[in-house]
């Protein structure tokens, strides 16, 4: 008999997670509702695997979709699990040196995320937690409830930010018919490039996505950038705005691509400008790295130094390598990932932190 | 790259959020919301998950600012972004009579953490008599004479960049005083 059962409609999941936490409890939360089921499994407390079936795919394919290795590695990966019996996929990987640990435990962690993220959203179905059940998907990690369930709430806000400028996963975006005012050098990321050049007119937000091999909610947040800092548009399509207070993770009916039923995005609330003007003098980009953009961010920022012939600039013309825009400035900046968890610091480092606020 | 993190927490509507964007060299995605509850009269919103701004120093460091969420019901994150935290600074609204009385609690809440350097930040304080303006909250809070009370203004860079290196010499002094002790 399950050690603990109910309905979401009574018990918002994170109220639940919680207090499995604090019970510091070991087995397996599971969630079913009509379009899928989840699975949590926790350990002490903490969570080391989660799953969603809606986005339920096997690590290697995971990976090899990710490119983080190529098909041929991960057939000679299965091939020699069939061979071996009960070796996992992940670590005959790194065994292999197809990949590293750290890289593999990166890439579970961020699985475990997604797959928390979609069920927190979840506010009908049932749930049934089993003791001592465990997964056989193990890769040794461990999460804490807390860190997953802020993660899924920042990821939420950030959706609804983002949902003020792409209202639909199905609007199409294409280059500004008119650049920026008083734009004169835009700094964009190699990120944000690979997906402004697919903004065609043509492609939805869906296709983009889809295209660069980029979660639809990633997509979003670059796009989001880009139509905020005026490069991008969608065109003829007016974004109404709504004061509807959204519920938060446990009582907005949304789907697994974070939508609503009627496949478009939830209304738009939020009204702060996310994306800075500054001065800056020509449209560059370079793939040259210029550091790192903190913990875990997904991009390092770069600057471009002639713009492809294919590409419409933002004043609309055609651009040949080397061409310069109109004068202006503009500023494009994208929220990398944090970690909430830092070190502490050395007398050395803090002294390097005074010499370099003083200097700001 | 090396990293540090500075907690910028405080009542509801203190100024926090304007306080890290001020400063930050990144533009945030904010994660303010529309308030519903009985402080919608106060704030048209309000931080709910948290502020993030970041300081680049070198390019082997970076100072990140954790702005938290101001309201009670979401202090279940606060322990969370306190966690390896350099210290955090802590800001009151002068011009709001209750954010005193809740600036205690939280100060209360923070100090069970872990001992940390703090900082007392008052905002939206009398220009006209600053040094009245620190005593009164200093008097207030009960706040420990090794803490720093500074007047800032959360829209004023030089102002902000003030109250943090305001922090990072406390945090140094810290320091100091463990090494010193140490050596005796």
């Amino acid at each position: 008999m399950s050690a603990l059962v109910g309905d979401l409609s009574a018990f918002a999941l994170p109220d639940v997670f919680r207090l499995l936490s604090q019970n510091k409890q070991s087995g397996a939360l599971k969630v079913v509702r009509e379009s899928g089921d989840g699975f949590i499994y926790l350990r002490g407390g903490q969570v080391y695997f989660a799953q969603c079936s809606l986005t339920k795919e096997f690590l290697g394919q995971r990976l090899a979709q990710s490119r983080l290795i190529t098909q041929g590695q991960l057939l000679r990966v299965l091939d020699e699990q069939k061979k071996r019996g009960d070796v996992r996929i992940g670590d005959l990987l790194v065994e292999k040196g197809f990949v590293s640990k750290e890289m593999l435990d990166t890439f579970v962690q961020e699985e475990i995320q997604d797959a928390i993220f979609h069920l927190l959203q979840w506010d009908v179905g049932v749930f049934t937690f089993d003791e001592g059940v465990v997964s056989e998907q193990e890769v040794g990690l461990s999460v804490s409830v807390e860190t997953l369930i802020m993660e899924s709430s920042r990821r939420l806000d950030e959706w609804e930010v983002i949902q003020r400028k792409i209202p639909s996963l199905d609007v199409v975006v294409r280059m500004a018919q008119s650049p920026p005012e008083d734009v004169v050098e835009i700094n964009i990321k190699p990120e944000e490039w690979s997906l402004l050049v697919l903004a065609d007119g043509i492609r939805s937000v869906r296709d983009i996505a889809a295209a660069t091999e980029r979660s639809e909610f990633d997509a979003c947040k670059i796009l989001y950038g880009l139509i905020t800092a005026g490069l991008l548009e969608v065109p003829g399509r007016p974004i109404e705005l709504s004061n509807e207070e959204p519920s938060r993770l446990s009582s907005r009916d949304v789907d697994d691509t974070g939508n609503d039923d009627t496949g478009n995005i939830a209304p738009p609330v939020l009204e702060p400008d996310t994306l800075e003007i500054s001065e800056i003098h020509e449209i560059r980009l370079d793939s040259s790295e210029k550091g790192d953009t903190g913990p875990a961010a997904t991009a390092v920022e770069v600057s471009v130094v002639s713009v492809p012939s294919v590409v419409s600039a933002p004043n609309g013309d055609k651009k040949s390598e080397g061409g310069k825009t109109k004068e202006g400035t503009l500023s494009v900046q994208t929220v990398p990932a944090v970690s909430t968890q830092t070190q502490p610091v050395s007398k050395e480092t803090l002294l390097r932190l005074i010499a370099g606020v003083r200097s700001l | 790259m090396a990293s540090a993190k500075i907690v910028v927490t405080g009542p509801f509507g203190a100024g926090k959020t304007t306080f890290i964007r001020t400063i930050s060299e990144i533009t945030v995605l904010s994660t303010e919301r529309v308030i519903s509850d009985h402080t919608a009269h106060l704030k048209e919103s309000t931080t709910v998950a948290m502020d993030f701004g970041r300081i680049t120093v070198d390019p082997s460091l970076v100072l990140y600012l954790f702005g938290t969420p101001g309201q009670k019901r979401f202090d279940f994150m606060w322990e969370m972004l306190a966690e390896g935290m350099l210290g955090f600074i802590m800001m009151v609204d002068r011009s709001r009579s209750g954010s005193i009385d809740e600036a205690k609690s939280i100060l209360d809440a923070f100090r069970g953490f872990r001992p940390t350097p703090a900082v007392i930040a008052v905002n939206k304080h009398d220009p006209n008599d600053p040094a009245a303006e620190i005593f009164a909250v200093r008097q207030s809070l009960l706040v420990e004479e090794n803490i720093p009370v500074i007047c800032v203004d959360a829209m004023d860079r030089a102002s902000v960049k003030n109250v943090v290196l305001g922090l990072l010499y406390s945090a140094l002094e810290e320091i100091d005083t463990e090494e010193t002790v140490a050596i005796a």
